[in-house]
């Protein structure tokens, strides 16, 4: 089922990374002599409003490859240890508006999981009357949210677990989502890494049973779910994937309680200098110098209950104040339903920020790479889309809430891991720059290099030969060509998702569908069919102009050409997507 | 492993909870209880004696605070007295020790002058 278990022997292990290295140091050592010769001698300095934004694009490709190089640079192998006597754990099935026909299943394997002191509770933030029937049908306890929750943020499925976790006492959680179907042995498998007392989450791969054949969505991920999960694992920096993974209660309820420390630091701080601020200085001159030593004693370290008495004493005791100041002292977090907030609720991919989290306050995580969940993948563009758009939101939400670069507490190679992954979804942009050069150049024939020539082909094939390879080699020889052809055809997605967390458009968790919606989904790829046509009729235009005997470069036209046809390929993955129709559910 | 849990009053108005033994998420549940129904009864001035308590977790730790939410929002408080050291370090390690007001005594905690704030509510 998959070929990158646990099943390879040490020391093929060992072998393959030192292969990864010395394709890794290849690949960087060619890469930096073409970037440096694209640099230095080759930027076409007449069209600068078209040569430098290349170079750009180019460069980032050159900082990620950097980036995936480190990845994969010391990849762990894990044996399971067996677990230390049978602590308790409670499964938490996370729900919506997913029907019981999904759930069903999930929820009897759960109950099916060897584990003597388990706990299965359906999570129904739908609070669904069927479902609560499903629980007791199958043996799960069935938990909802209480009257606490109204009219409060619901923080989505952040929310959904968070609220359990107040209501449930297990020493370790097995996350699941709806229709992740898990293995009996999945805790067997697990639970023991917990052994280790600084372990606060292990996660597995998540794997989908029913991709249709040739993967038309590219959901399949045996890059992700391989390599560089192993290899953020070496660099202790794997992060939670929001279901199929193990977390350990203690440290979720310790990471939940200092934020709130944290931000209820924050607030009373802010709130005094607010009311400084807005306290006339003759009127309110004894009450200023108490928020002030309030502010001093703050800084020393008191207590913010003793400072909040203190203040709340003094505005007691101040006449003519207007009543809304004293609201200001308000520091329990008034608006949210639970104060602890154990997932972090700063991301609408609370699995990633959590996990930030847990590595900024010292905990460590392991990556176990054995399929011990099998689930559903989206089946139309149209769901595919927002699950993507939704996990790029959320990364990018979380460089700019909790930048892993400035967080403290991290080692430099976590910051670096945490910081690879968002940096990836900024692509869009250069993708743009990418798709648009070829058609440039076929219309208008200004290039964005000093010459098509033997100096540029001595420098990049070599590079582009071994880059090939070094993936190729990575991924065990799966071909990558699915996943290649979305992270470009995707850029549309990957663009949106950046200016809407800096524009701070209002972003909501979006559930993703488990079924196939139907409806046309061609509008949805306008800019990617946009690209197609005109790059495939610059190619046809020049073409025509060749054959009736232009003064134009056929190596010019053959290498924009080449690049066209390979960016037209990449696109239309999703065209052919939106075209999809089998396996259609009736 | 199990939690003590005795309700009294002090002064007539001042709840005081004296709990022993451990605080964890499995023996906490009857605490939470106690403390919910104290909120709802609008019994919000309360003092928790944590001289008998050995040992607290997080989960212990997070159901005082959602404790303290429910009476700051009464206009009432929830302060902590006798804290024994090995318990204290916990409170250090989360940072709570910034959040409570800890007394040496049962007496100074409720001897501290409520709030002169109402709530809006």
């Amino acid at each position: 089922m998959n070929n990158w278990n646990i099943a390879q022997t040490s020391q093929r292990f060992v072998s393959r990374r030192i292969l990864f290295r010395f394709l890794a140091v290849i690949t960087g050592i060619l890469a930096l002599i073409y970037i440096y010769w694209r640099c230095t001698a080759s930027v076409n300095t007449k069209a600068l409003w078209f040569s430098i934004p290349l170079l750009a694009a180019e460069l980032y490709g050159i900082v990620d490859l950097v980036f995936f190089s480190m990845m994969i640079w010391k990849p762990v192998k894990r044996v399971p240890p067996l677990p230390e006597g049978e602590p308790t754990v409670d499964v938490f099935i996370t729900t919506y508006n997913e029907g019981r026909e999904i759930l069903e299943p999930t929820a009897r394997a759960a109950m099916d999981i060897r584990w003597a002191n388990k706990t299965v509770y359906i999570l129904d933030d739908g609070n669904r009357g069927d479902i609560s029937a499903l629980a007791e049908e199958t043996g799960c306890r069935y938990l909802t949210r209480g009257a606490e929750w109204a009219g409060k943020p619901r923080h989505a499925k952040a929310g959904n677990v968070n609220n359990a976790l107040m209501q449930t006492a297990g020493e370790y959680i097995l996350i699941l989502d709806t229709d992740q179907i898990p293995d009996p042995e999945i805790l067997n498998r697990t639970i023991g890494y917990f052994n280790d007392p600084e372990v606060a989450l292990v996660q597995t791969p998540q794997y989908f049973y029913n991709i249709p054949p040739g993967d038309p969505f590219g959901v399949d991920a045996p890059l992700f779910y391989g390599p560089i999960m192993q290899g953020k694992d070496g660099w202790n920096a794997a992060f939670f994937c929001g279901s199929n993974g193990i977390l350990r209660r203690e440290a979720l309820m310790q990471a939940g309680l200092v934020r709130y420390v944290e931000a209820t630091g924050m607030r009373l701080r802010a709130n005094l200098k607010s009311l400084l601020r807005r306290l006339d200085k003759d009127r309110f001159l004894p009450l200023r110098a108490q928020i002030k030593e309030a502010l001093h004693k703050l800084s020393k370290g008191e207590a913010f209950e003793t400072v909040c008495d203190d203040i709340r004493s003094a505005l007691g005791e101040t006449v003519g104040l207007p009543d809304d100041m004293k609201e200001d002292l308000n520091i329990t977090l008034r608006e949210e339903a639970i104060p602890v907030q154990a997932l972090s609720t700063l991301s609408i991919t609370e699995d990633m920020a959590s996990a930030l989290y847990l590595h900024s306050r010292g905990w460590k995580s392991v990556y176990h790479p054995e399929i011990l969940a099998q689930g559903l993948s989206p089946e139309d563009l149209g769901t595919m889309l927002t699950q993507r758009l939704r996990w790029a939101q959320g990364t990018i939400q979380v460089l700019r809430r909790e930048n892993p670069l400035t967080l403290k507490g991290l080692t430099i190679p976590q910051r670096l891991m945490y910081f690879a992954s968002i940096y990836s979804y900024f692509s869009g942009f250069f993708t743009v720059i990418i798709l648009s050069a070829p058609v440039i150049y076929l219309f208008t024939n200004i290039a964005p290099v000093a010459a098509w020539s033997f100096d540029f082909f001595i420098r990049f094939i070599p590079f582009f030969v071994a880059n090939k390879i070094m993936f190729r080699v990575v991924n065990r020889g799966i071909p990558l060509w699915r996943g290649e052809q979305y992270s470009v055809a995707l850029f549309p997605v990957w663009i949106r998702a950046v200016v809407s967390v800096y524009a701070n458009t209002k972003i909501t968790f979006k559930v993703t569908p488990k079924q196939r919606q139907s409806g046309n989904f061609l509008p949805l790829v306008w800019p990617q069919m946009l690209f197609i046509a005109a790059t495939g009729a610059g190619i046809v235009y020049q073409a025509i102009r060749l054959s009736l005997g232009a003064p134009l470069s056929i190596t010019g036209f053959t290498i924009n050409s080449i690049w066209g046809i390979y960016n037209i390929l990449s696109l239309s993955v999703i065209v052919r997507a939106a075209l999809y129709t089998g396996g259609a559910k009736k | 492993m199990e939690l003590k849990i005795a309700r009294g009053t002090l002064n007539n108005d001042v709840e005081v909870i004296t709990l022993s033994g451990t605080m964890n998420a499995v023996t906490v549940s009857g605490l939470k209880e106690l403390l919910k129904k104290c909120v709802a009864e609008n019994s919000v001035q309360i003092v928790i004696d944590l001289d008998g308590v050995n040992f607290i977790d997080s989960s212990g730790l997070s159901s005082l605070i959602s404790a303290l939410k429910g009476c700051r929002e009464k206009g009432g408080y929830l302060r902590l007295a006798r804290i024994q050291s090995p318990v204290k370090r916990v409170f250090e390690l989360t940072m709570l020790d910034r959040v409570f007001e800890m007394y040496p005594t049962v007496e100074a905690a409720a001897r501290c002058p409520v709030s002169g704030i109402e709530s809006a509510e």
